[in-house]
Order: structure tokens, then C-alpha cells, then sequence
């Protein structure tokens, strides 16, 4: 497969990028924006994950890299961003999605079932800005220690939404996947 | 004996005794400077004149370390170990004889008091991986005792050879014989090659050296030794390596036999390519992973030595020349080798590359 | 729950856990894999890093487009340079200054100059996990030459903050050209050693042939980019696909691989080097005379937008996000690491491999802790 589309296929544009979003991502919710430097789509934080699974099954123009999960913190909105960059395996181009949620309830569904490496950003990102990836399959810190989580809010380290923090600290320990595979007793606990 | 026997007798061992050590302070010296040369560097060089006293000043360090003992260590085990391993070194000295002249002790069965010496040095492997408390410690001893185990076979069969064309287990004699006829080195090529790899990897030596290999997750048995416990270890090391290059010498090179010069002046020239042969091994190759080095052993060494003991018998029997065994046995040595199944590669099919397309530089940000 | 357990059919089969890190025998930076292992098979690992985490983005948050280099060098601190191209690739496009000719040129010689240093050390560091101390020095010595020119460029042999926005710091010496064609040779000649040594040993390629292949659909799930991913065969290289700089203008080639192993990623980085010479030649050649900096703005304020740079580094696709509000400082600098998804990509690529593979696959991705962790 990856031969013919390397070979035969002309590269996408930005322009083709551009259509291909309005017909697919705009039905779901999405908003395209052409006059920045890659094709930029809006959508809100619930239709992320059809929005993902759609540009990880397109075949042209197709995405093969998430590039990575950047969070923003617009204090003055009260909202965090998420942004996302795809790129192409075999072309040059990209797409970028981008999610603002409110800062006292940053729930965003998780890509990483159709997007392995968002495993690791989607982690980073709730460390370092207090995000809440539903369906995460580890959400635990990657970055930071327990009590430095969301160090690149801008009133960190103040800690003026302390609710944030705590709802964080209730996470816990999560197992990791083989240990409750061969120690069954810790399935449960 | 009378008394003045013994008394000479026990000084010459206290004469090895003391200068084993020394003895490893020196190869070690030697290879820290061919390992530096090869790798285009000097080597040690600031302490001492020409870094002669570098391995006086590293052995004056682990004496004046401090002496750990680890929270979960057998005590028993941790303590006996260094010495298992050390004190069977310096006894095969007591055997090898340089000269005819400078031996201490002149037994019938120096051949087998000479292989069956170290592996009580593995035991002492053992206790030093158990008594250590630490996982890695075991799986460093418990790989090591695989492989001096398993390379023992070859060792001694490659040897067998030697052994039956000489009639005799003395080492004496085995010189002796080489003195009338050829060095056995050229009636047996192919042992002499077996007994080179697996007398360094019964000594864990590059590139058998997996199970102390610094850059894995096991340093190997004796890491959590320190001072001058891992001081023990590493002389017992260098002195073994000294062993295997003078029985290399002896078994196969023809020990002290040559024109004009003196036995021992022979002797060392013998022995001193041998064991910059060995370094050189040091500082060229990387490691065997294990499976290889089993196959290694198991599926090449192994087979090749046994053939070398029944091709060296059959001409004995019938009393052929030198030049027929060597010859059949270099073409198997070479075919035995070439077959590549010890090194467990897997093969796997190669694809042809994907372009990319360039892009179209009208299009830009 | 027996099948649960990949590798073995044993129903009994016990496992150990064993760390492998935070301190590494081998030089690539604290990161702890904790594996579960069954003998020496690898079941599971779990990679865990942040141990070099210093705060890199927060920090480039309280400094000045001038300053910025300084903390983004300590990122990944073996291709210094390669960052701060990046960086500056992305600061120009947000205050849309343009870079002069020579000052291009002096760029990518740096910054080839730079990917040939960092292959060295990983030929160096492969060769120690490989058992074998020599190719450490042997990639050394190499590198020793370079930080050399460094030194006299930048004044500094390893972080240089150099390139800056609009072009770099200050103008190379006078004797910038003769310097570098002096090394030319010595490089290649070092490079002929290392391959000598290395490529054809025996035992390294009984060590890293048909060990951990991908296939360029695996490799790009995993987000392995760069030489890892070149090795599996898709020709894809930032310099060519997405040509910044003045890339577009060099006649080198891409190599490519067949198998994806680890004696192709291997592979991959010493031909680079051979082309990294290539490109610093042609450099050499085409360099004009001129401006070493061109205009920037009197008053550095973040323009309000975003920028987005990829550039090749040596270890994989960087990318760098810059996001200004009209402050002083940025509001968001991002720096898109490779290394933080190799390593992410070692979960899945150490299933089913021996322990002693581990260290070898591990330092086949050429990962640097301080990108991954920032």
C-alpha cells in the first residue's frame, strides 16, 4: 500500500488538505480555518476522537505522524488548549486540531487508540497543565512529581485553582497492564 | 626428604605465592597500554615514568578501600569466595614449569593437576554470585558457571590430543616431546586455535566476557565486591590469563626448546605473543550474547575437539606423520566454522525502499 | 491468565522485575526501564523518564527571543546547534525577518558539522553497549576535532548559542574555511576507521543483524522518525521533503535501508555522516561574503500568532512551537522532542527480545534523555 500511494500519487496541498477537511471534520462540528501555516480545524472537545479516528483512516491526503499534543493556557479566557499536529508519513503537509476547554473542567476523550504515541503527549500534557484525558489507559505522571503537576499554568506555582490540583492528586495509582495480567490479586486492588 | 627439601620446597612456593600478584599488577599494566595504543590513546602515562607505577598506585587504592559488605549478603559465601577464586591461580603456577630447571613441583599429572585446579575456581564463582544478595549477582554467577562449565569440555579435549600423541600427562615430557619432533602447535593446528578461544572464555575474556559485561544490567558475580575482595578477583583474572598463555606455550609451542638463547628467553618470547594476542582480542571485538556463545561452544568447539582427539588417536595407532592430520584437520576446522549456526541470526527478507516524492517548490509557508 | 503472559506457554512461568537505569553503564542519560522478564526474554518493559526534566519550556517562558537559545541548547545538548536552527527557523517565521545568504550558509555548516558530532557519539555508544570500549574513542577522537572548530566559531565546544534570530551571533573567523577544510579529510578518514572497525566485525553483525526489524507502517505507528525510520526502507527526510534553509540547494543523498534492523539504523547514521561531509563542502564552496545577521526589529516583542518549525535533527523530526502574545517573552515555547517518542516506542519494541538486545535496540534509536525529558 505504501508503495502505490508513494509513487503514483501526487502530493497533497494545502488547498486539497483544506477541502478534504471541510467535507469530512466540518460535518462533525469541526471549523476550518486556511490562513495560518497549516490547515487549522476547531472543534469542540467531544467530537476529538471521531475527528482523530478520521484522519488516522484517511488515505488521501493521509496522516501518519501525530507530531504532538501541545497544550496552551489562556488565562485571560479562562480555558486551556489543546493543540494537535498530524503530518503525513510520505508527504509534507499537515493538519492541526485544535480543542479549548473551560480550566476547572479540562476533559478531553483520549486518541490514543488510534494514535499509539498520543499515549505519551496526552500523559505529558496532564502534567504539565492539568488535563483530563477520558479513557487514558495510564494516566499516570510522566514528567513531573506528584506535587508539581500543572507547572505550566500561568498562576503556577501559585495555585490559584487549588479544586485542580486536588481533583488530580485523587487519581491514585493505576496498574500497569502486566502486572494485573500475571499477579491476578492485584486486579482487583 | 630431608628437611633442606622441604625447606627449598616451601620457599619456592612462597616465591609463586608472592609473585602471582605481582605477576597480574604487570599484564595488567601491559594491557591498559595495548588497549590505549589500539585505541589510538597512550595509555596510562602520568604515574610513574611511562606509567609504570599506575597499577602499584590502582592496587595501593583497593587495598586502602573500604571493605562493604552488602544488607543481604550470606555471610559465609560472600567471605570464602574471593579466595576460592584466587588461591586456585596461583596453585597451577606451582606446576608450570618455565624451564626444566624452574619448576617447583615435577608431577607425572601436571596435564590434568593443571585443568583440574580452576574449576574449583568456578565453585568459588558460585558463592560469590549467591553470597552477593543481589539478583544480578546470581544471574552474572549462574551465566559465568554455564560457561566455564560448558567450555571446559573443549578445553580438555583439545588438549587430549596432545596428550595422547606425547604418551604422557607430565608437562615436562610434552616439552620434551616437541624438543625431537615438530612444536605440536603445527601437528595441531585446530587444537591449538580451540584451546585459545575456549581457555578465554573459561576465563570470561572478550568476547566470551557476557556474564561480567560492565555494559549490561549484570556486571557479572562480583559486583558487589569492593576493594581489595574485587582486588582478589581481578588478579585471579590476569593471573589465569598468564596460565593460559604459558600452557599455550607449552602444549603447543614448545615451551623452553630453541637454539642459543636460554630456555626462559624462549620461554617469555613464546609466551608474550600469546597474551598480546589476547589483549588485542580485548580491544577489537565486542561481545558474544549468550545463546551465541553457547551455540559457539556446543555446536563448533565441542565437535571439532572431539574429532581432534579421535583423528590424533588414529594416527598414533598407526604411527603416521605430522603433515596428513594437519592438513585433514584444518579443511574440517575451516568447514566446521564457516557453518554459521552458532551466531542464531535470524534472516529476515530485505525490502525494496519507499520514495518519497519531492515536493513542488511553488508551494510554500 | 497463562496466555497473558507473551513468550512462554508455561502456566507457572514466573517473572522477575528487573530496572535497567536510572543509571546507565551506557551514556545515554538517565531513563529507568523497568522489564519484566522471564529468563532472559523480555515480557514487558515500562519506560520512565522525567528524571532530567528541568523545566526547559517554563523557563524559555521567562526569557527573550535573544535568550532563547540558551535554554533550548540544554535540551538536547548533542545537537545543540541542530535546536537552535530549529528554534530561530521558527522565531524568523513569527517576526518574518529574513536570514542573509551568508549567514545561511554558515547555518548549515554548523549544523552539519553538528549531526556529524552526534553520529559520532552514537557510534561510540552503540559500540560500548556492544561490549567493545574502542569505538568510544574511535568516535571521539572525531568528535574531538570538530569541537575544536566549535571552539574557535562559537567560543564554546559543546553549547553554543550561536544562531540567533536573523542569522548567527557573530561572524565566523577569518580562518573559518581553512579550519574546516582541514577537517574534512580527517573526518572522512575517521569515518573510513570507525566502518573498519565496526561494520563488518563478525561478531557486531551477529549482534545486530535481523535484530528488532520494522517495517515502515510499524516504524511510523511507533512515531520513530529520522535515521530509525529511514532504516525501514521510506526515504523520508525533512531536508528533502520539506526543505528549509537553504537545503533545498545541496546535492546530497538520502540513504536508505532495507530491513529496519539495528545494523541498518546503524548503518543509516555513518552514511549520513559521508553526506553531512558532502553538504559541508558544497557549503564550503558557495559560502559569499556578506551580512552575518540580518534586520531585526529594534524592539523584540513576541508578534501576536504562532509559529511551526520541522527541522531534521540528528536523532529524528523536530518540531518547534512557538506561540507570542506581544510580550517580551513567549508565551509558549514547545519543543516537539524525538527522542520523547522513541523512547515512548521502546514498550513496544522490547517485547520478546533478549535482555542483552535490549541495551543494543535501546541504543540503536540514539535517544538523548535531556530532549525526551526537557
Amino acid at each position: 500500500m505504501a508503495q502505490e500511494v508513494a509513487g503514483s500519487r501526487p502530493a497533497p496541498t494545502k488547498e486539497s488538505i483544506a477541502d478534504w477537511a471541510r467535507a469530512t471534520l466540518e460535518p462533525m462540528g469541526g471549523t476550518v480555518v486556511v490562513d495560518r501555516q497549516f490547515v487549522e480545524v476547531e472543534l469542540p472537545a467531544e467530537k476529538l476522537r471521531a475527528a482523530a479516528h478520521a484522519i488516522s483512516e484517511s488515505d488521501d491526503p493521509e496522516f501518519r505522524l501525530l507530531y504532538d499534543i501541545s497544550g496552551l493556557h489562556w488565562p485571560d479566557d479562562g480555558e486551556l488548549e489543546a493543540v494537535y499536529h498530524f503530518f503525513g508519513g510520505w508527504h509534507a503537509e499537515g493538519i492541526t486540531l485544535r480543542v479549548r476547554v473551560p480550566e476547572d473542567r479540562p476533559l478531553i476523550p483520549t486518541i490514543s487508540e488510534d494514535w499509539p504515541t498520543a499515549n505519551w503527549h496526552e500523559r505529558e500534557a496532564m502534567d504539565l497543565f492539568l488535563f483530563e484525558f477520558e479513557g487514558h489507559p495510564y494516566p499516570e505522571p510522566l514528567l513531573l512529581e506528584k506535587d508539581m503537576q500543572g507547572a505550566l499554568l500561568k498562576h503556577y506555582p501559585q495555585r490559584e485553582a487549588p479544586d485542580m490540583v486536588e481533583r488530580f492528586k485523587q487519581r491514585g495509582d493505576v496498574p500497569f497492564e502486566i502486572w494485573k495480567a500475571v499477579r491476578p490479586e492485584i486486579e482487583n486492588g | 626428604m630431608s628437611l633442606t627439601d622441604v625447606l627449598i620446597t616451601v620457599l619456592k612456593v612462597l616465591v609463586i605465592v608472592l609473585a602471582a600478584p605481582l605477576l597480574a599488577l604487570v599484564l595488567v599494566y601491559v594491557e591498559r597500554k595495548t588497549l590505549g595504543r589500539i585505541q589510538r590513546r597512550m595509555g596510562p602515562w602520568h604515574v610513574g615514568p611511562m606509567g609504570l607505577l599506575q597499577t602499584l598506585a590502582d592496587a595501593v587504592k583497593l587495598l586502602t578501600k573500604e571493605v562493604l559488605t552488602p544488607e543481604r549478603a550470606e555471610p559465609w559465601a560472600y567471605w570464602i569466595a574471593p579466595i576460592v577464586v584466587f588461591v586456585p591461580g596461583v596453585f597451577v603456577l606451582v606446576v608450570i614449569p618455565f624451564t626444566p630447571e624452574l619448576v617447583v613441583s615435577r608431577l607425572d599429572l601436571s596435564l590434568l593437576y593443571v585443568f583440574a585446579l580452576p574449576a574449583v575456581s568456578v565453585v568459588g564463582f558460585i558463592m560469590a554470585g549467591w553470597g552477593a544478595g543481589s539478583k544480578y549477582a546470581l544471574l552474572g554467577g549462574i551465566r559465568l558457571v554455564a560457561q566455564a562449565v560448558s567450555y571446559e569440555i573443549p578445553l580438555l579435549f583439545s588438549v587430549l590430543g596432545v596428550a595422547i600423541l606425547a604418551g604422557s600427562l607430565s608437562l615436562i615430557d610434552i616439552v620434551n616431546a616437541q624438543g625431537d619432533t615438530v612444536w605440536y602447535g603445527v601437528v595441531q593446528p585446530v587444537a591449538f586455535v580451540i584451546f585459545i578461544m575456549a581457555g578465554l572464555a573459561e576465563h570470561s575474556r572478550t568476547p566470551f566476557d557476557m556474564a561480567v559485561g560492565e555494559s549490561e544490567v549484570m556486571g557479572g558475580p562480583t559486583i558487589e565486591y569492593s576493594g581489595i575482595r574485587w582486588a582478589m578477583f581481578m588478579l585471579a583474572e590476569y593471573v589465569n590469563i598468564f596460565i593460559l598463555a604459558s600452557l599455550g606455550t607449552i602444549i603447543f609451542l614448545g615451551g623452553w626448546h630453541g637454539p642459543v638463547l636460554p630456555g626462559w628467553v624462549w620461554y617469555l618470547l613464546k609466551t608474550t605473543p600469546i597474551l598480546l594476542f589476547i589483549f588485542w582480542l580485548r580491544g577489537t571485538l565486542p561481545r558474544l550474547r549468550v545463546d551465541q556463545l553457547m551455540g559457539f561452544c556446543w555446536k563448533v568447539l565441542i565437535p571439532l575437539s572431539l574429532l581432534n582427539v579421535v583423528v590424533a588417536a588414529t594416527f598414533k595407532v598407526y604411527g603416521w606423520g605430522p603433515t596428513i592430520p594437519m592438513v585433514i584437520a584444518s579443511v574440517l576446522a575451516a568447514y566446521w566454522f564457516y557453518r554459521r549456526e552458532w551466531r542464531q541470526v535470524v534472516a529476515v527478507p530485505a525490502r525494496d525502499p519507499i520514495p518519497v516524492p519531492t515536493p513542488v517548490p511553488a508551494a510554500a509557508e | 491468565m497463562a496466555e497473558a503472559v507473551p513468550g512462554t506457554s508455561d502456566s507457572n512461568a514466573e517473572f522477575m522485575q528487573i530496572n535497567m537505569g536510572p543509571q546507565h553503564p551506557s551514556t545515554h542519560g538517565v531513563c529507568r526501564l523497568e522489564l519484566a522478564v522471564d529468563g532472559e526474554v523480555v515480557l514487558s518493559c515500562r519506560p520512565e523518564i522525567g528524571y532530567l526534566h528541568r523545566g526547559v519550556e517554563k523557563i524559555a517562558e521567562n526569557l527573550t527571543v535573544i535568550q532563547l537559545p540558551v535554554i533550548t541548547d540544554r535540551a538536547d545538548y548533542l545537537s545543540a546547534l541542530n535546536t537552535e536552527l530549529g528554534v530561530m527557523l521558527a522565531a524568523e517565521q513569527l517576526y518574518e525577518v529574513a536570514v542573509p545568504e551568508r549567514a545561511e550558509y554558515i547555518r548549515v555548516i554548523m549544523a552539519e558539522l553538528n549531526r556529524i558530532a552526534n553520529h559520532m557519539m552514537f557510534y561510540g555508544a552503540l559500540g560500548t553497549d556492544a561490549g567493545f570500549s574502542s569505538p568510544f574513542i574511535f568516535g571521539w577522537w572525531n568528535r574531538e576535532i570538530i569541537h575544536d572548530v566549535f571552539e574557535e566559531v562559537t567560543g564554546a565546544r559543546m553549547l553554543h548559542n550561536y544562531i540567533a534570530l536573523g542569522g548567527v551571533k557573530q561572524d565566523v573567523p577569518a580562518n573559518f574555511k581553512d579550519s574546516v577544510k582541514k577537517i574534512l579529510p580527517q573526518l572522512a578518514d575517521g569515518l573510513d576507521r570507525c566502518h573498519g572497525l565496526l561494520t563488518d566485525n563478525e561478531i557486531f553483525v551477529a549482534r545486530t543483524k535481523g535484530l528488532n526489524p520494522l517495517t515502515p507502517e510499524e516504524a511510523l505507528r511507533l512515531g520513530l522518525t529520522g535515521p530509525s525510520l529511514r532504516a525501514t526502507g521510506l526515504a523520508r527526510d525533512l531536508r528533502r521533503l520539506a526543505p528549509y534553509s537553504i537545503y533545498d540547494r545541496f546535492e546530497f543523498e538520502v540513504p536508505v535501508g532495507t530491513v529496519g534492523d539495528v545494523h541498518d539504523r546503524y548503518m543509516m547514521r555513518l552514511l549520513e555522516m559521508r553526506e553531512s561531509l558532502r553538504i559541508i563542502e558544497q557549503a564550503l564552496e558557495g559560502m559569499p561574503d556578506g551580512e552575518y545577521r540580518g534586520e531585526i526589529p529594534r524592539r523584540l516583542r513576541y508578534p501576536v500568532g504562532e509559529a511551526y518549525s520541522r527541522t531534521e535533527s540528528p536523532r529524528g523530526e523536530l518540531g518547534i512551537y512557538i506561540v507570542g502574545d506581544g510580550q517580551n517573552t513567549a508565551h509558549r515555547v514547545k519543543i516537539r522532542a524525538p527522542a520523547f517518542v522513541h523512547v515512548s516506542a521502546m514498550e513496544e519494541l522490547l517485547k520478546g527480545t533478549y535482555i542483552a538486545d535490549a541495551v543494543l535496540i535501546f541504543a540503536s534509536l540514539d535517544i538523548v534523555l535531556g530532549e525526551a525529558d526537557r
